[in-house]
């Protein structure tokens, strides 16, 4: 060992002694604090056993949701997890269509009208058209949904489609407006309804978007093989929602359409 | 320190902070309460302790937060922190010859230490006050191990000329 290094641990040593050189701690100082330690036996956590217990539960767990999300049962309950959105003020839930096609619990009527300004009178909000469409598209038909057996203080027509579609091929290329009007009178008291829901066929996706300013749902059906999936925007305008259906015009094309609307109010 | 209950620990450990505060606070019962101010809160917080062998960097940890929230309150009224703090003797009879001794070799010895920076001072006072490896000091002070040695080993080389170690005589 060099000088320098023989110094060095000198230097150590004398620092070592550091503890003994204090004052030793006062007894009733020690009696007051041990006083306030816990009786009880105190092992600090280990972590890898904390992991040892709960790795397998975690692991089963994730087995289980893989499992559960790759059968129809899982991928549906997926899909209605994902159909659950908010429209400004407004709870959306899309329910499953009854298989049997049945409505659920009410019965729906449709009344075909001339025009907008015929369905226009049957509401008390504005009756939204788009300005814009897509080359070749024109209104078609009017028609007023009503359900019966609803509570008297929802207003009849419960909704109104607006149907347009394209010259030469109306099955295919088509576009579909459906206005709610949620603006609801009971007695003296105005009141809202705050869920809507929305039978639909099985949801694939769900994406939230915006219209403009306003936030709205893109939600993509599930459809037969080789054909083109339907597409629903829908969003709020309003004491209005709105849902545009399509199985052809893009997403672009469907949310330039929304967005025009809403500019225009 | 495997299985040893908190009790124990607080045994063990309570010298080993008590000691640390008093070279960081002017006043013995203010280094008291800040000691037992450590210990009831690494009590609270134990559940966060992962790993049993960090046990006294996570100790020592709590005990800078707590000076540190100590500092906080007091600042802007004129508190300072002497490192000499554990000089102070107490009123009454005259000290026996060998407590002079020791009085008057810790004397040179922090007035020593005093002279580094606060980064080796403080490496200074966990090492040898705190007892704690430089794995532990660095886990302390959140710098890498072969830092610590570094710090350490430049803070005693500076040490040793201020305290005369190896001089020829």
């Amino acid at each position: 060992m060099t000088v320098g290094h023989a110094a060095l641990l000198d230097v150590a040593q004398r620092l070592a002694r550091l503890p003994e050189l204090l004052p030793p701690v006062d007894p009733a100082f020690q009696r007051r604090v041990l006083a306030r330690a816990p009786q009880t036996d105190w092992r600090p956590r280990r972590a890898w056993l904390r992991w040892r217990v709960l790795a397998p539960v975690l692991a089963a767990l994730l087995l289980l949701l893989g499992l559960g999300l790759f059968t129809p049962r899982g991928l549906a309950a997926l899909a209605q997890l994902a159909a659950r959105f908010h429209l400004g003020g407004f709870a959306v839930q899309v329910t499953p269509q009854p298989a049997s096609g049945g409505e659920s619990f009410v019965v729906a009527s449709r009344q075909r009208l001339a025009s907008v300004e015929d369905a226009q009178s049957l509401v008390d909000y504005d009756v939204l058209t788009p300005q814009v469409l897509p080359s070749g598209y024109a209104l078609r038909s009017v028609t007023a949904i009503s359900y019966d057996g609803m509570p008297v203080w929802i207003p009849q027509p419960f909704y109104l489609d607006l149907e347009y579609s394209a010259e030469g091929d109306p099955e295919l290329h088509h576009l579909t407006l459906r206005e709610f009007g949620l603006a609801v009178r009971e007695g003296e008291y105005m009141r809202r309804i705050r869920q809507v829901d929305f039978a639909s066929r099985d949801v694939s996706q769900a994406e939230d978007v915006f219209v403009g300013e306003m936030p709205g749902v893109l939600l993509t059906m599930t459809t037969e093989p080789g054909v083109p999936p339907m597409r629903r925007l829908i969003w709020q305008q309003g004491e209005v929602v709105l849902e545009m259906l399509s199985q052809t015009l893009s997403v672009e094309e469907m949310l330039a359409i929304a967005r025009q609307m809403t500019n225009d109010q | 320190m495997r299985g040893d209950d908190f009790a124990e620990l607080y045994r063990q450990y309570l010298p080993r902070v008590l000691n640390y505060m008093r070279l960081r606070v002017d006043d013995e019962a203010l280094a008291q309460d800040l000691t037992a101010a450590t210990f009831e809160r690494a009590f609270a917080k134990r559940g966060q302790l992962r790993d049993p062998d960090a046990f006294p960097a996570w100790l020592f940890r709590i005990a800078r937060n707590e000076l540190g929230q100590h500092y906080r309150r007091w600042s802007g009224r004129g508190a300072h922190v002497p490192l000499t703090a554990a000089l102070s003797v107490p009123d009454g009879d005259p000290l026996p010859e060998e407590e002079a001794a020791k009085r008057q070799e810790l004397g040179e010895m922090l007035t020593a230490v005093a002279e580094l920076s606060e980064r080796e001072q403080e490496i200074i006072r966990l090492k040898f006050v705190g007892g704690l490896t430089n794995r532990a000091i660095a886990r302390v002070l959140r710098l890498s191990e072969s830092q610590v040695s570094v710090i350490l080993y430049r803070a005693i080389r500076k040490l040793r000329g201020r305290l005369g170690v190896g001089e020829v005589k």
